[in-house]
């Protein structure tokens, strides 16, 4: 089984009164515990594969499924239930929720699945090397760390993809590096993450790229 | 955080003061609606104390239906003739004031030999038994510095008499009366002193056996006949309940606008934060928080400001029930101290949650469709204009209450559904026009901001295109705002309306130079004082007094057979054409109509006539503790006084009928202009000696009179709505913070190009007049139309009646919206002033 298999897959949105013609045709498959990286210059359709990816938005034509679900015709709650239960995100912008402790901040997807807190959230931070950091808030912390701790989030239930949204464009160098460091590890050890980045640094720590092109795979 | 649901309340502390001005919204809301609920329990409780007190070991009351006017010769000698009746103890009863201060005291009078049936104890001294001797309830009297021995002057219908106070005592129920004193003097005193030589006001009937009190009202209402009232003390209270209720109907509705104003301002705080909070809210989306968890998050929130805010508003609503109670005290209608009500407590606290879950619903369900993608979008989603068919919606929602108002001023009876109608009607409106309102903002604050960008350009222009950007958080801060001050100028224009109507009729209808009266004198305001016809005799000597006539007035529930309440007047038919020009419906010519009334005839006021079908030569029933009578319709004036419900009668008619045999005013006309000053010294000289409870007034000073009348009360409305504009002022702080906030980079952007904090202040200070002058504006624009189709409600039945604008409303209404917005903006332009430059900048 494959985590991603996209075939055929279409979506046109309006802008205004004109068709966007976003993607026009894609295939790619990303298997279990593959690191991808997903490339392509703006306007090249790979935020839009990111959202159709992420269960965030739904194609227009063609199939597509995330861990063996299939994504065509599903409503706006079983999308919900596929990103809570085998998606997660990483952030250009870490996201954190700016009142919570970094502890909290991991913890939390498991809150909204109606689950109770547990110590992997701690356990967690310390797989991201920010263990000692666990009761700090976001603005106590660097860049880097909120990225790592956001990483750490995404991990939290387990999910079959990880989705990184230029995980690094936001970081200086060398923090942008641990990150890296960090997807690679985790990819190592069986986790298939998708990265969408337009850093040839970044990509070249992937397993693949799959580069976009006017809404199609250009390689 | 063991729950997702203390997300709600790390929200909500993280921005604290939002947290604060929403909930001093709700908070202020919540206090005013249960303030005026303790209120409404108060005076409730006030009137049955009273009754459980002036009737201590009463069973039955007799007595006329409106409690004035003497009962029926003979009624006593049937009441003691009825079986099962053990003791009727008759009593006289009047208004007097204190000859020094003009402090009001209830006076009883009866006969000292029977039994006392009012269940007093003495505190000192002892019971009356002849003569002068006054006994006076304990409260009063020691607030005087009255004790045992001391003379009391008093102002009777008489004049002025010394009595010597012989007791004080004390109420089987002791509470505060709010002022308000009770005394007794023996019943042979009090037939020379309040000159009435025969007959008495109120019978107090001891049964024979107990448990028989059912029996013996059926038997005493058998012999006396519809028209006498027997109630046991409890039924007394429970009839004057029901007298209040449209009094409290008022009150609670005006109090509901306060917590309907609370509703704008959560809706627009919570639109605004889950606006700003969008990336916030989309990642929980991507985490695959459901929409009805980031629904309940939001509504969470709301209920925790509900919950803290009406907390804290029945804490406030019981100081502001104080505020009331001495208010009302101020304007002449004294209660006693704060009763507790449960009813009102609950009623207070759900109705502040209620409103506070209200106003969030649209924001919340608007956060649960936040798309998960803006938590990858850096961005605010772009707001869509109002979509052009709300704007019909709100037009259509207006014209509908609108309607619902009419009906309610064209009612004949304004309880049940034209009530309703009109009260849902008001809300209506005010929804109606806030639907519309953000097309308005544009062009309204463009009109606004003129001036203000001749004045300083730069700020202006900023100012007004904050306020221009956001057209439907402006309109929702202006509706707030709207609603106090709408409220605030159509009853300004009700009052100005009915005052200019009635001073129009007093100009053309006067023919008289000078009016006496009791101080304060106010018909349908409970017991007033009257005046012995010894007086008119007095009067009617003085040099240069071409004629003067005694008017009675009697406000009773039933002005005609089957006809609501209404005064009912007593004159002089052979008198009253020198005194009065009054005009009449279908050319009859006053001296025709006074002959009629001689005759035995009535007058009826337009209104009643239109509702009861009457015309002159008609024949109409009267009813009266002397029973039912038919009489002739003399004739159809054209009045607005008391809203045209009024009956006019004779003085012997009124006197027969109802037992009204003291004169509520005196109405002179001097011989000529010549000697008009000369009768009015002299008048005055006679009142100031022997009568210095009444008071000698030109038609000019009585206009004036009864306008300071009308303020008082509409002053106390005013005080209500003035909590409703204090909530929407909590609004436009929280908007013009939200406003500071979103603008920060501006701000940085404006202050690296060189801007002083005085220009950005100002820029701020600019931005709160506009919205507080948007708000006046609209409040006025509503409440005059509002104003204006009330009156032309009233018109259909009252046709006299006349729209006048309240210019001083308006221009008051103006200047608050001054004020408001310079308030209002003082501490988000502190807040925008201080801005570190280089922070303001980063800022995303």
């Amino acid at each position: 089984m494959s985590a991603v298999a996209a075939r055929e897959l279409r979506k046109i949105y309006l802008q205004g009164e004109t068709e966007v013609h976003a993607l026009r045709g894609v295939d790619m498959t990303v298997e279990a515990g593959e690191f991808v990286a997903i490339m392509g210059p703006s306007g090249s359709g790979k935020s839009t594969l990111l959202h159709l990816v992420g269960a965030l938005d739904t194609p227009t034509a063609g199939e597509l499924e995330i861990a063996g679900v299939p994504l065509s015709g599903l409503g706006e709650a079983e999308l919900t239930e596929i990103r809570r239960d085998r998606i997660g995100f990483v952030f250009q912008f870490f996201n954190l929720l700016p009142t919570l402790t970094a502890a909290e901040n991991v913890g939390l997807p498991a809150l909204i699945a109606g689950e109770r807190p547990s110590g992997r959230a701690r356990e967690l931070l310390g797989v991201v090397g920010l263990a000692d950091r666990a009761d700090h808030l976001p603005s106590q912390l660097s860049g880097g760390e909120q990225q790592r701790i956001s990483i750490a989030r995404a991990l939290l239930r387990e999910p079959e993809l990880v989705l990184a949204d230029e995980p690094t464009g936001n970081l200086d160098s060398a923090s942008g590096e641990i990150v890296l460091d960090l997807l690679r590890r985790l990819a190592d050890d069986g986790q298939t993450v998708v990265m969408v980045t337009h850093d040839d640094g970044a990509a070249a720590r992937a397993d693949r790229i799959v580069r976009l092109h006017d809404g199609l795979v250009a390689s | 955080m063991r729950r997702l649901s203390s997300l709600s309340g790390r929200s909500l502390r993280a921005r604290p003061l939002r947290a604060l001005l929403t909930t001093a919204g709700i908070l202020l809301g919540v206090a005013l609606m249960f303030g005026v609920l303790l209120l409404t329990a108060t005076i409730d409780s006030t009137f049955r104390n009273l009754f459980d007190s002036v009737y201590g070991k009463a069973d039955l009351v007799v007595a006329t239906p409106d409690d004035a006017g003497g009962l029926p010769g003979g009624t006593l000698e049937r009441v003691r003739a009825t079986e099962g009746v053990r003791q009727a103890q008759g009593a006289l009863f009047s208004v007097v004031v204190t000859a020094r201060g003009g402090h009001e005291l209830n006076l009883n009078a009866v006969d000292p030999a029977e039994p006392d049936t009012a269940g007093v104890t003495y505190v000192s001294g002892r019971r009356i038994r002849s003569g002068a001797e006054i006994e006076l309830e304990e409260g009063w009297a020691n607030e005087r510095g009255l004790g045992v021995g001391e003379r009391t002057r008093l102002a009777t219908p008489t004049g002025v008499r010394a009595f010597r106070v012989v007791g004080l005592f004390r109420f089987s129920r002791s509470f505060g009366f709010g002022g308000e004193g009770f005394g007794t003097i023996p019943l042979e005193t009090a037939r020379e002193v309040f000159d009435r030589p025969r007959g008495v006001d109120e019978i107090r009937v001891v049964v024979a056996e107990a448990g028989s009190v059912a029996e013996v009202q059926r038997a005493l209402r058998r012999a006396l006949g519809k028209g006498v009232s027997v109630e046991t003390p409890q039924g007394k209270s429970e009839e004057v309940s029901e007298q209040l209720q449209a009094l409290n109907v008022v009150l609670v509705f005006f109090a509901a606008m306060g917590l309907f104003v609370g509703s704008f301002l959560i809706f627009n705080s919570f639109q605004i934060t889950v606006l700003q909070r969008q990336r916030e809210l989309g990642m929980l989306r991507t985490l695959g928080a459901s929409r009805r968890q980031v629904r309940r998050l939001i509504l969470r929130e709301a209920i925790a400001l509900g919950v803290l805010g009406t907390a804290l508003g029945l804490g406030a609503g019981a100081l502001i029930a104080v505020g009331l109670v001495a208010l009302l005290g101020a304007i002449g209608f004294p209660v006693s101290g704060l009763a507790f009500s449960t009813p009102g407590l609950v009623a207070a606290a759900v109705g502040g949650i209620a409103v506070t879950l209200l106003g969030a619903l649209v924001p919340a369900v608007r956060a649960g469709r936040t798309s998960p993608i803006r938590a990858l979008l850096g961005v605010s989603e772009s707001r869509r204009p109002p979509r052009p068919s709300r704007a019909l919606l709100g037009a259509a929602v207006t014209a509908l209450g609108l309607g619902g108002v009419f009906w309610l001023a064209s009612a004949e009876d304004a309880g049940g559904a034209p009530a309703i109608a009109g009260g849902l009607g008001v809300i209506l409106i005010f929804t109606g026009v806030s639907l519309a309102a953000p097309f308005l903002i544009s062009p309204l604050v463009r009109v606004l901001a003129w001036p203000a960008r001749r004045l300083a350009p730069i700020e202006g222009r900023l100012a007004s295109d904050s306020a221009r950007a956001n057209p439907g958080r402006t309109a929702a801060t202006a509706s707030g705002l709207m609603i106090g001050l709408a409220l605030v100028t159509a009853f300004g224009s009700l009052g100005s309306s009915f005052l200019g109507t009635v001073q129009d009729e007093f100009d053309t209808a006067f023919a008289r130079d000078f009016t006496i009266q009791p101080r304060g004198l106010s018909p349908g305001a409970g017991p007033q004082q009257t005046i012995s016809p010894r007086l008119l005799e007095r009067v009617r000597r003085v040099p240069g007094v071409e004629v003067a006539a005694a008017e009675r007035f009697l406000f009773t529930e039933e002005v005609l057979d089957g006809a609501g309440e209404g005064l009912l007047l007593g004159l002089d038919p052979e008198r009253y054409g020198r005194l009065d020009d009054s005009a009449f419906a279908g050319g009859r010519s006053e001296e025709e109509v006074l002959r009629g009334l001689a005759a035995g005839g009535v007058t009826v006021g337009e209104a009643i006539a239109k509702e009861e079908g009457v015309a002159a030569g008609d024949t109409v029933v009267l009813v009266s503790p002397a029973g039912r009578r038919r009489v002739e319709v003399a004739g159809v004036v054209e009045t607005s006084i008391f809203g045209g419900q009024t009956v006019g009668m004779s003085l012997e008619l009124i006197e027969e009928l109802y037992g009204i045999e003291r004169d509520s005013d005196i109405a002179v006309k001097a011989a000529s202009q010549d000697v008009r000053d000369d009768v009015e010294r002299e008048l005055e000289a006679l009142v100031e000696r022997d009568y210095p409870n009444l008071q000698v007034l030109s038609n000019d000073e009585l206009k004036d009179e009864i306008e300071s009348q009308v303020n008082q009360q509409f002053g106390f409305f005013n005080a209500l709505l003035f909590v409703a504009v204090l909530v929407s002022l909590f609004g436009v702080i929280n908007t013009l913070l939200m406003n500071v906030l979103e603008r920060t980079r501006e701000i940085g952007v404006l202050r690296a190009l060189g801007s002083s904090r005085w220009q950005v202040r100002r820029a701020i200070g600019i931005e709160g007049l506009l919205l507080s002058m948007t708000g006046a504006l609209l409040g006025l624009a509503v409440g005059l139309v509002l104003g204006w189709v009330f009156v032309q409600g009233i018109q259909t039945a009252v046709p006299t009646v006349s729209y006048s604008a309240p210019w001083g409303t308006i221009v008051a209404v103006g200047i608050a919206g001054v004020v408001l917005g310079l308030l209002a903006s003082l501490l988000p332009a502190r807040r925008a002033a201080r801005m570190d430059v280089i922070e303001a900048l980063q800022y995303e």
